[in-house]
């Protein structure tokens, strides 16, 4: 007699056998692989079996669910500038794929860019002028569960830029506060920061785009 | 509206408990064999039969909605919105059937679908999703034309060299509400051939519309403009999936076209040309592109020692091929021959997967992955004119390609019933195509752990490891022109990193379960000189749950996390360096309860605190400047009374207040003159402060039955 959930006395791997005996062929393929599999959790730990709705296919339920256990990208759920999870409008499979996948983190797709570029399909590219960070990995200068910093940014425009950039010039400035309202206030630090001259970051397919500015 | 709050579900906690505890079950377990479900019959799961719909309709108030407060729902000002959905099932007795569920009718954020089939046979979806995004209410533009690609100035219009100049400007300022609308329509259809084969398609198409903000220069001198957003994109899926005893294939299509309305932005120039005709500037919008994909992955369950073999292969072409626009809007300015990119990307995935547990007690797994990303769209040699001012000389357009290998893997033993011991890692080796200032990027990390259960309801894990990124030497001569030869891109800089976690749950009882963890990471980059030095991460977490009896229970969460960078810059000789501190805190607490006060009466509430602090430090020779603390802070308090007048009629009430503050110190207070060479929107840091009343009444219709199969 098996029986099921998250305090079954079956272990995981005897429950999910019983599962996968029906649900291997489509999303649960990679499941023995992943790292769920791994960490020996149970399809009752995340589905609630005969329920009308199970809370973890409604995308307004299931993070609920899912940051039971990943509790870091339930803080970030709450940070100031996230999408659009807490409000019912993405759900943590529309990323990652729980079953197993063989791209990185359990996405969706292969890559990063091809998971994040499936939605934001403006910035897949190829651009005339390409930009390396960009066409490498979103993640880069992107924090995708949540930041404090306008469209995610892991860093505040100048300093994510000038993470990398250094160039002789207003590259290598110093940003400091006598560039804010009350000082000298500078187009380098306010608003955009860099994006007020150099908006076209993702890549430009302008022939005069060489420095991202058109 | 559905925004998030914590419904009373003791489901993610004892999963979480379950995903520790489970691990030390799981040392005695045997091997597990799929089993054989041929004997199988339907005799305790009852089939349902009939037909069943719910309604709800009613209304909801709104006080001091913005753009801020209805972000993702639409509810973006104050005033009454319909509140209003539907969801029914039909079942037969021959195994058709019809769902449908549709939410939030009367908002822009509406959504819903309809499916239908026969069990076995075949299925279709037809869903649609609306999701806006409301970016700022507090826009202010004096450029006119928005929508049409082409924006102008009013007639009256002074050309200045700073906008305090600009003496028509607070005259010809006009509100503009920045935000798009996503909409998403698709039809999915699947035809269960046979036992074992499925057939399946999904079209998929997506607009969105609406306005955002995007920025250009004149050399020296900046404006911020409202960007018409005219996207669709259209996709498909489509493929077969085979299934058997052991293994598995599924074969998949994917195409995706994107169209962008708009080739191009072309604007005024508010302030005075820098150079004769440069009297307008132009701004390429994103250009149309494809992607095609073919992929085949399934998996293979071996005889021996329980072990699965996962495969996938996937290649695919991102081609981009739109018309250039001309060089420069300044007169004389030619055309780039050839007159379009034909961009052509290739991309290939391969991967192999392999779980296995050759002893009872050891479970193995690893994964060995390949990406490629072959740019081979032709580099052209571009005369390019800057901004739209002046000659900037001549060019290659660089392409960047890579190929990266990932390997990881790990292992797990039940050393004793009560200790289960890990060690894994992964290695990833990328290398980079010409022309970049790297060949290859090594990351390396292993880490260990220990889960150790103590008591039967109480379980902790323990993990740890390290990580080390080495790179090829560092080519400056592929830096651009001027770059500092010391500075390290952050992504690609040699890297050390350690971390450490533990977790715990502790369920003494059915009806009180506690969880907590915390993490700590450092990464340090001791070979960046300039960039990036080093960042810190520290979280700590914890949910508490406690259901005294069936109809009564609470929860208390809480969450902080510390996030540091380091980083150094330096200008030049006779300069100090500087570096940059920076330092988030965030904060999360929640507290709820759920109360069955009677057969007719539930009840719930639910507390939310989140606030945030951000802190930059800058420091130039040792000479240190804070940067005004920027911060936000979220509370929300959500109330709901369920009133069943019989099995039929429900009357739902919901009270929700929520106020929220944010201080940006680039965005407060900066107006479209503030800053001398930049004529800016006036975007402002986000604040709400919402009372909403929600009332709605849902019914009820038919019912469905259920019955054994004979």
């Amino acid at each position: 007699m098996l029986d099921f959930g998250p305090k079954a006395l079956t272990p995981a791997p005897r429950q999910n056998a019983q599962c996968l005996g029906c649900h291997q062929s489509n999303a649960a393929h990679d499941w023995a692989t992943s790292a769920h599999a791994a960490s020996n959790v149970a399809c009752a730990s995340c589905h609630t079996l005969h329920a009308a709705k199970d809370p973890v296919l409604t995308p307004a339920t299931q993070i609920e669910v899912c940051t039971g256990c990943h509790q870091a990208q339930r803080t970030d759920l709450f940070k100031p500038y996230h999408h659009p999870l807490r409000e019912g409008k993405m759900a943590c499979t529309s990323c990652h794929s729980p079953h197993g996948s063989t791209g990185p983190a359990q996405l969706v797709k292969s890559t990063v860019n091809e998971t994040c570029t499936s939605c934001h399909a403006e910035l897949r590219g190829p651009f005339l002028w390409e930009h390396q960070p960009v066409a490498e990995n979103c993640d880069n200068c992107h924090a995708p569960h949540g930041s404090a910093q306008p469209a995610l940014l892991t860093i505040r425009t100048p300093f994510l830029c000038q993470t990398c950039h250094e160039g002789a010039g207003h590259p290598s400035i110093a940003n400091t506060p006598q560039g804010l309202p009350g000082g000298i206030p500078s187009a380098y630090l306010l608003s955009g920061g860099c994006i007020n001259c150099h908006s076209q970051v993702h890549g430009s397919n302008h022939p005069s785009g060489r420095a991202l500015m058109r | 509206m559905r925004r998030l709050r914590r419904r009373f579900c003791l489901a993610p906690v004892l999963g979480g408990f379950a995903m520790l505890a489970m691990g030390s079950g799981s040392a005695s377990a045997d091997t597990p064999a799929p089993p054989d479900t041929s004997g199988w019959k339907c005799a305790q799961c009852p089939f349902l039969q009939g037909s069943e719909v719910q309604v709800e309709a009613g209304a909801q108030y709104a006080s001091g909605a913005n753009a801020s407060y209805g972000r993702y729902t639409g509810l973006d000002h104050s005033g009454a919105y319909v509140d209003a959905g539907s969801s029914g099932q039909f079942r037969r007795s021959d195994g058709t059937y019809v769902n449908y569920d549709l939410a939030s009718l009367g908002l822009p954020s509406r959504e819903g679908y309809v499916n239908g089939g026969q069990e076995g046979r075949y299925d279709l979806r037809l869903s649609y999703d609306g999701q806006p995004t409301r970016l700022y209410d507090t826009a202010v533009t004096p450029f006119q034309g928005n929508g049409a690609g082409v924006l102008g100035l009013p007639a009256n219009w002074v050309n200045a060299g700073s906008t305090a100049g600009m003496t028509q400007l607070r005259s010809s300022l006009s509100p503009l509400d920045l935000g798009y609308d996503r909409s998403t329509v698709s039809v999915l259809g699947k035809l269960f051939a046979s036992p074992s084969w499925t057939l399946f398609g999904e079209f998929q198409r997506q607009e969105k519309d609406g306005t955002d903000s995007t920025s250009a220069s004149f050399l020296t001198q900046a404006v911020q403009l409202p960007q018409p957003i005219d996207y669709i994109t259209n996709s498909i899926d489509a493929g077969a999936a085979w299934s058997g005893h052991r293994a598995s294939l599924r074969l998949t299509y994917t195409g995706s076209w994107f169209e962008d309305d708009s080739a191009s932005l072309t604007f005024a120039n508010p302030f005075l040309p820098l150079v004769p005709g440069s009297t307008q500037g132009q701004l390429a919008q994103p250009p149309g592109n494809n992607l095609q994909q073919l992929a085949a992955a399934g998996n293979l369950q071996l005889a021996w020692f329980a072990t699965t073999l996962s495969y996938t292969a996937s290649l695919g072409r991102l081609l981009q091929n739109q018309a250039f626009l001309p060089i420069s809007t300044l007169p004389g300015s030619g055309v780039l021959a050839p007159g379009s990119l034909n961009g052509d990307v290739h991309l290939s995935h391969y991967a192999l997967g392999l779980a296995s547990r050759p002893l009872s007690k050891l479970t193995v797994h690893g994964n060995a992955a390949y990406d490629g990303r072959d740019d081979e769209t032709t580099p052209l040699t571009v005369a390019y004119i800057v901004t739209d001012t002046y000659a900037g000389g001549t060019a290659v357009t660089p392409r960047y390609s890579e190929d990266r290998v990932r390997l990881d893997g790990g292992a797990d033993y039940a050393l004793l019933p009560w200790v289960r011991l890990g060690v894994g890692g992964e290695y990833q080796n990328t290398h980079y195509g010409p022309g970049q200032v790297l060949t290859f990027l090594q990351d390396t990390n292993s880490w260990g752990r220990a889960s150790i259960v103590p008591l039967d309801s109480l379980t902790f894990t323990l993990k740890g490891g390290d990580g080390l990124r080495k790179t090829s030497s560092f080519d400056t001569a592929a830096l651009p022109p001027g770059e500092n030869p010391l500075i390290r891109d952050s992504n690609f800089a040699p890297r050390e990193q350690v971390f450490y976690s533990l977790t715990g749950a502790w369920s003494p009882s059915a009806t009180f379960t506690w969880t907590a963890e915390g993490y700590f990471a450092n990464d340090d980059y001791p070979l960046s000189l300039l960039g990036l030095r080093s960042e810190h991460e520290r979280r700590i977490s914890s949910t508490l749950t406690w259901t005294p009896r069936e109809s009564l229970s609470f929860y208390l969460d809480a969450g902080y996390e510390s996030l540091y960078g380091l980083q150094y810059g330096y200008v030049g000789p006779a300069t100090a360096p500087w570096q940059i501190a920076d330092t988030e805190r965030f904060w999360n607490a929640g507290v709820g309860a759920k109360w069955v006060a009677s057969e007719r009466w539930t009840l719930s509430v639910d507390g939310l605190h989140a606030p945030s602090y951000t802190t930059t430090d800058s420091a130039i020779g040792g000479l240190a400047q804070a940067f005004p603390q920027n911060w936000s802070q979220l509370d929300s308090a959500h109330f709901t009374a369920t009133y069943s007048r019989n099995a039929a009629l429900q009357i739902n009430i919901r009270y929700s207040f929520e106020k929220y503050d944010m201080n940006d110190c680039a965005l407060d207070g900066v107006t479209p003159t503030t800053v001398p060479n930049l004529l800016g929107m006036g975007l402002q840091p986000y604040h709400h402060n919402v009372s909403l009343v929600a009332l709605t009444v849902l019914y009820k219709l038919g019912t469905t039955t259920a019955s054994v199969p004979k």
